[in-house]
């Protein structure tokens, strides 16, 4: 047992390491690394059992619990590069330009310490949360039964929800400009027209999905495929690193000082971002992207610092709720929950305890999320001032170039036919000037087809 | 000059329409990527091939390592499927379409599916209602009593039951449970719940051992052989089931066949009744005290009587001793191994080797008296022995008696 406890601590601290790798990346997300992971995970099994006699499910348990711990500390550090590199990804895209604005102000290392307090608050949030829930999604409630009757409607509702809440004003009349050359100006229906491009976008990414969701993808190496790692690298990683590499303004120093935030704020935020982040943990498709419109569609206070803590708030518990959801509906809704599908036998939570392998993967969850937090905090200071001085563009073609090579590696010529077409429409919402969250699309069609 | 640097407007449009003709290009590829359709029948068919099919729950059967084995039916025929991992919440009547390999199984086939993510639920459990009347090809349950179970081969058994006729459930008075992938049997008596295919003539296929639940464990009481045989032949369709310990005499000797008479008494009587001789019986003969452990009353069909099946059969008290004439018993002599025998003969000495003769046959003494010489007649009583090195029957003098 004392064994098994010394093996579970070194893979939380390898899976927070992953994290820290995952989240300071631009790019390259919890999903990719666990793919790796299930791939080596026969292996790392085997290797397992030849060094501590474990049986082969616990180090398949072992190797769950690392995955847990990356998707947790990801959470707490992607917000670095959010807002020092300006790379967000989906789920950090809403708070980059508050984000942004604190960075312009020398206030960088305080959104970082910021949005740190509002993952950790989530995390408290979740752990309250957590039992009640167990009673209102299955016995004697059965949330979820009921959930799913109507599931195709509260998606349904969900995108409407997101689609109007689009407030990009595009330009849509043609005028002739004092040069000759015509151009397009805004006039009173480019609220319309950006509804109708965020719809365009959604609706093209659905397609996407429900293209790739039908085709094989093999690796030419036999290693496990999975069509989303190209489709969601292209929509939310190469696309975003190719957009950001045309960005780089100044960045004056920064003040690597702890900013005053009020208990009020923070209990406020963590309870409506970890609310939010939870629901969205059990909806099929939907991502903490989607969670963040809705939240800020609700939300009063706007001011920089509320709206990171919130945002936050919501990315991490809705990581956190995917692994619970895992348990109590017996349905992954995200990559890394999938993975920790194919790896472990799951099974529901029904009693008032948790099952064992859950209670790992929560401890797991824990201790990835307080490593997470002090990461974020000391990495935050220490790059303050570095970060925005990394060569951005270098860095980030070698990262496209790196994720290129592994979709090669795991998903053929046919994945990389993905990755480019969907890099192409993760272009279209930095084009245009709407939120990329649109494309989440990609996931929510199929899964609005399957349910309707 | 067409501007196409990288945030120019002929750019973006020129990304927006690859990203649309993409999105074509690749939905083209996945249709053209789709698993050929093949109806369960014709599988057998397709073996090697990637296909989608689609069929009806029957039975699910979850082994420890993950995987899951599946029957599925589309009405027509049946065909077994492995997911290899991850199949939890599969219910039994769901409607599921799914893609997978056929692989060559044994004598026939299976449908191997990497995971649970290979196949889609059409419509849920709840949708079935087995409520009704008897339908072939849907999905049933039914509860009632043991009358016998029984292996058909490994894995499968058919196991008869009485249905309950007073319960809501409305089954056939009598049905026949085709199990397959089952680990155990249930015992005469018993009160089950089966789940399962409806078919023909009131039989249901069941699949995997959760498709046949113990309700109610039988504990066999004792039972009196004379009070039983009465009443079969009073009330032949009332007769008890079972499971009972019943004491007897072996009316017969046991032969080639499989099943022995068992009495009231050893040497005749009114009354008997077949009996299967169940697998692992000690040896035993005509005329032994036999006490048949958790036995069942079956209905046997080549005979067209009842007849019992113990579990177990042991030996209380053997008979004897039984007197054999050496010289007509010939090769039946062996049935008597370990059995107390009186024969008569006379002593022959073959190079100091002593037999007793008789009518042309002869018996091998081992340990032979001074008082066995040759010519001597009388009789040996005593144990039957087998040389298991030069097979042949003897007598150890040594152990019995030798009287003139």
């Amino acid at each position: 047992m004392i064994e098994l406890f010394v093996l579970l601590v070194v893979f939380i601290i390898l899976g927070t390491l992953l994290g820290v790798f995952t989240g300071l990346t631009p790019g390259i997300h919890v999903n990719n690394v666990a793919i790796v992971m299930l791939s080596i995970s026969p292996f790392l099994a085997r290797l397992l059992s030849d060094i501590s006699g474990l049986e082969c499910w616990t180090a398949l348990l072992l190797v769950s619990a690392a995955i847990v711990a990356t998707s947790m500390a990801h959470t707490f550090l992607d917000f670095i590069p959010s807002t020092f590199l300006g790379a967000p990804e989906p789920e950090t895209a809403l708070s980059v330009l508050p984000a942004h604005g604190m960075l312009m102000k020398g206030e960088g290392y305080q959104a970082v310490y910021i949005s740190a307090v509002g993952s950790f608050g989530a995390i408290v949030v979740g752990f309250i949360l957590l039992v009640p829930y167990r009673f209102l999604v299955n016995e004697p409630l059965n949330g979820y039964d009921v959930l799913k009757e109507y599931m195709v409607w509260v998606l349904l509702a969900v995108v409407l929800l997101v689609l109007v809440s689009e407030t990009a004003r595009l330009p849509y009349k043609p005028v002739r400009g004092a040069d000759g050359h015509w151009q397009m100006e805004k006039g009173p229906l480019s609220r319309v027209v950006g509804v109708a491009a965020a719809s365009f976008l959604f609706l093209l990414s659905g397609a996407l999905g429900t293209a790739v969701f039908d085709l094989d993808v093999s690796s030419p190496f036999g290693l496990p495929s999975s069509v989303l790692f190209p489709t969601l690298s292209g929509l939310f990683g190469t696309s975003t690193l190719l957009e950001s590499i045309r960005g780089g303004a100044k960045v004056p120093p920064q003040r690597a000082e702890d900013p005053d935030i009020s208990a009020k704020d923070v209990v406020a935020g963590a309870s409506i971002g970890g609310t939010a982040g939870s629901v969205v943990g059990f909806l099929p498709g939907m991502s903490g992207g989607v969670a963040t419109v809705v939240a800020m569609i609700f939300r009063k206070d706007n001011s920089p610092g509320s709206v990171i803590l919130t945002l936050s708030a919501i990315n991490t518990a809705n990581s956190f709720f995917v692994v619970a959801a895992l348990f109590l509906i017996l349905r992954p809704r995200s990559g890394a929950a999938i993975v920790v599908d194919e790896l472990i036998q799951v099974t529901e939570w029904n009693a008032i305890m948790p099952p064992f392998a859950l209670s790992v993967l929560l401890i797991s969850a824990l201790a990835g999320s307080c490593l997470g937090f002090f990461l974020t905090l000391y990495l935050g200071k220490s790059l303050s001032n570095l970060m925005p001085r990394i060569p951005y563009g270098p860095l980030a073609i070698g990262i496209i170039v790196f994720i290129t090579i592994m979709v090669l590696i795991f998903t053929g010529p046919m994945g990389l036919l993905v990755l480019f077409v969907s890099t192409g429409i993760g272009l279209i919402a930095p084009f245009v000037g709407i939120r990329r969250s649109h494309a989440m699309g990609v996931l929510i069609v199929p899964v609005i087809a399957m349910f309707w | 000059m067409l501007d196409l640097k990288i945030g120019s407007t002929a750019f973006k449009v020129g990304v927006v329409s690859i990203s649309i003709i993409g999105v074509m290009i690749l939905s083209l590829l996945a249709y053209l990527d789709q698993d050929e359709q093949v109806l369960l029948e014709n599988l057998d068919g397709a073996i090697g091939k990637d296909v989608t099919t689609h069929g009806l729950i029957v039975g699910v059967d979850s082994a420890a390592d993950g995987s899951t084995m599946l029957l599925l039916s589309d009405g027509n025929c049946t065909a077994e499927v492995l997911i290899e991992k991850g199949a939890k919440g599969l219910e039994v009547g769901s409607s599921i379409r799914l893609k997978g390999e056929v692989r060559s199984y044994g004598n026939g086939f299976i449908l191997e599916v990497p995971s649970k993510r290979s196949l889609e639920v059409i419509e849920g459990a709840e949708a079935h209602d087995d409520s009704g009347p008897w339908t072939e090809n849907t999905i049933g349950t039914l509860q009632g009593m043991v009358e016998t179970a029984y292996w058909t081969g490994p894995g499968s058994s058919e196991t008869v039951i009485r249905a309950n006729s007073s319960d809501a459930l409305k089954g056939p008075l009598r049905t026949v449970l085709i199990c397959r992938r089952v680990d155990h049997l249930p015992g005469a008596g018993d009160l089950v719940l089966a789940q399962g295919l409806r078919k023909s003539e009131g039989n249901v296929l069941c699949y995997g051992d959760s498709s046949l639940k113990v309700l109610f464990k039988a504990v066999p009481r004792t039972a009196d052989l004379i009070s039983l045989v009465e009443q079969i032949s009073r009330s032949p369709t009332d007769a008890p089931i079972g499971p009972f310990t019943i004491m007897g005499y072996l009316r017969s000797e046991p032969g080639t066949s499989r099943y022995l008479t068992v009495g009231e008494s050893p040497d005749g009587g009114r009354l008997n009744i077949r009996v299967r001789i169940p697998e692992g019986t000690v040896p035993v003969h005509r005329g032994d005290l036999v006490e048949l452990r958790n036995c069942t009353l079956f209905w046997d069909t080549d005979q067209m009587r009842y007849a019992l099946e113990p579990r177990e059969m042991v030996l209380l008290g053997p008979y004897g001793p039984w007197k054999l004439d050496l010289g007509s018993v010939g090769d039946q002599l062996r049935y008597y191994i370990g059995t107390p025998v009186s024969i008569s003969g006379t002593i022959c000495i073959i190079d100091g080797t002593a037999f007793l003769k008789d009518d042309g046959s002869e018996l091998l003494l081992i340990n032979h008296t001074a008082e066995m010489v040759e010519g001597a007649s009388g009789t040996l009583i005593g144990p039957l022995g087998f040389d298991g090195l030069t097979t042949r029957l003897f007598m150890d003098v040594g152990k019995g008696e030798w009287v003139t």
